[in-house]
């Protein structure tokens, strides 16, 4: 691997979605997200400050899948309908390496984000709680790998799909991981043993979003261990790279014409 | 590019995603849920849980604040009703945020006091208890409405609560032998109580007397 030629092609992704409005767009969302937070933070939902953790839990998590989302989608849609990879290409830069760097670019910048809003919410927490409380702030770094993860969705479904159809794979496949752990217990409870087995074959073979979504034991500090807190993180960057090598697999091969 | 290379890098990519599955099927913690047989298991909520993705803590609280005045009765009201518009109401709160213990709290103790429902407290916490076994703060919740609320208290239940308790934490709180201790004297207490009012009633020279005693009787059991 070129590392140089993916830092330079990961640098230019990163400058570019900096500058772009939907970032204003998005950084005006979170202004607004924390100051409703912010408003109803004195509300009393049986614990003191439950709702405004929640709210501002449920509030990033949306924006951090939608940076992923919009980010992919415009990263793929300049990709397929200005023939952004010509250039680099033409360069004798090779395809995995292009495609790396454009994925490690999008990432970087959802985790720069990402940073910015853990660093937000220690200041917003230390301030309102007095005390320095680590479990909603290891969810939104939780989340940060998850919005990775749907990144390389989209990635790995966008070498031979159109963006739009890659965002809504990603997004599908996102909705039902959120559910494979509900899906798990129904079958559990109601369903035969064959159902169980394809059940349990699913949990292990789909990208388990449920994984990342520890906001249950955060909110209510309930007991936990390291490993609760990063396996999720070690299981989103292990399935997005398994996902960038199939996607990287199929991009070597691929007709270098736009999609769109 | 070869197609030696070719082939090495394919043999490499499969390599990476067999050592990648062998890590997720041996290494991966099972799901946190765990297979309770209990009755307050609804297939509908569990759907919807599922549809809400991760956004299931924040409709909890959402239902918490709606519900926060809904089916609350006098003592004397509630045990002419029906309990389970209420415990539909905290069973669907359990299922969004299985941790939410004001809510379960509130909840298991509003049906095991008010409404006189020790059994369906339980089955509420067996709803959260699906979701988050480890939280060992359920076990204890349900001893203390066994002790509390049920009359006499089903030592069988709570042995097997403590050995699950114990089985997680390693080793009870100290409260909870004084805890049983008091369950008992109770109980002792009210059969000597039952005893003096039998004894009472078939010495009662009068109607009046026998009503009053019998009224008192009935309250006595009621409790049970």
């Amino acid at each position: 691997m070129n590392i140089r030629a993916v830092f330079a092609i990961a640098q230019a992704t990163m400058v570019s979605l900096f500058r772009n409005r939907l970032t204003t767009f998005l950084i005006s969302l979170m202004v607004l997200f924390t100051l409703l937070c912010l408003v109803i933070s004195t509300v009393d939902a049986g614990v003191r400050f439950r709702l405004f953790e929640n709210l501002m839990l449920s509030g990033q998590t949306l924006l951090l899948y939608g940076f992923a989302w919009l980010y992919s989608f415009e990263v793929l849609r300049r990709e397929q309908s200005d023939l952004l990879f010509m250039l680099p290409l033409s360069t004798g830069v090779s395809r995995s390496d292009y495609l790396i760097g454009r994925f490690s670019g999008l990432a970087l910048v959802i985790l720069c984000l990402g940073i910015c809003f853990v660093l937000l919410d220690t200041g917003l927490i230390v301030w309102l709680e007095g005390d320095f409380i680590w479990q909603p702030l290891m969810q939104i770094v939780i989340t940060i790998f998850g919005a990775v993860l749907a990144a390389s969705l989209v990635f790995c479904y966008g070498v031979f799909t159109p963006a739009f159809s890659a965002v809504m794979y990603s997004l599908l496949f996102w909705l039902i991981g959120h559910g494979l752990d509900e899906l798990y217990l129904f079958a559990e409870q109601k369903m035969s043993v064959v159902a169980q087995a394809v059940t349990k074959f699913l949990y292990y073979l789909l990208p388990n979003f449920s994984l990342t979504d520890l906001s249950t034991t955060a909110l209510n500090r309930l007991p936990s261990t390291g490993w609760d807190w990063l396996f999720p993180i070690f299981y989103s960057l292990g399935y997005s790279a398994l996902l960038l090598a199939v996607a990287s697999t199929i991009y070597r091969r691929k007709a270098m014409v736009g999609n769109d | 590019m070869t197609s030696d290379s070719i082939s090495a890098r394919q043999i490499g990519t499969i390599l990476i995603a067999t050592v990648f599955f062998y890590w997720i099927f041996l290494l991966a913690p099972k799901p946190e849920i765990k297979n309770i047989d209990t009755p307050a298991f609804s297939g509908k909520l569990t759907l919807l849980r599922a549809l809400s993705g991760p956004f299931h803590t924040l409709l909890a609280d959402r239902y918490w604040l709606l519900s926060s005045s809904l089916n609350e009765s006098s003592y004397t009201a509630a045990r002419q009703q029906d309990s389970t518009p209420f415990f539909e109401a905290m069973n669907t709160i359990a299922t969004f945020d299985p941790g939410y213990m004001s809510s379960l709290r509130y909840g298991s103790t509003y049906l095991a006091s008010i409404y006189r429902q020790t059994d369906q407290a339980h089955e509420l916490i067996d709803t959260a208890l699906i979701y988050t076994e480890k939280n060992t703060d359920l076990y204890l919740l349900k001893i203390s409405q066994e002790i509390g609320y049920h009359s006499p208290p089903r030592y069988e239940l709570i042995r097997q609560w403590i050995a699950k308790f114990e089985e997680i934490e390693g080793e009870i709180p100290d409260w909870l032998g004084g805890a049983l201790l008091y369950a008992k004297q109770r109980e002792l207490r009210r059969e000597l109580q039952r005893e003096d009012l039998q004894w009472l009633l078939e010495n009662a020279t009068n109607e009046i007397e026998k009503a009053a005693i019998e009224q008192r009787l009935a309250e006595l059991e009621g409790r049970s």
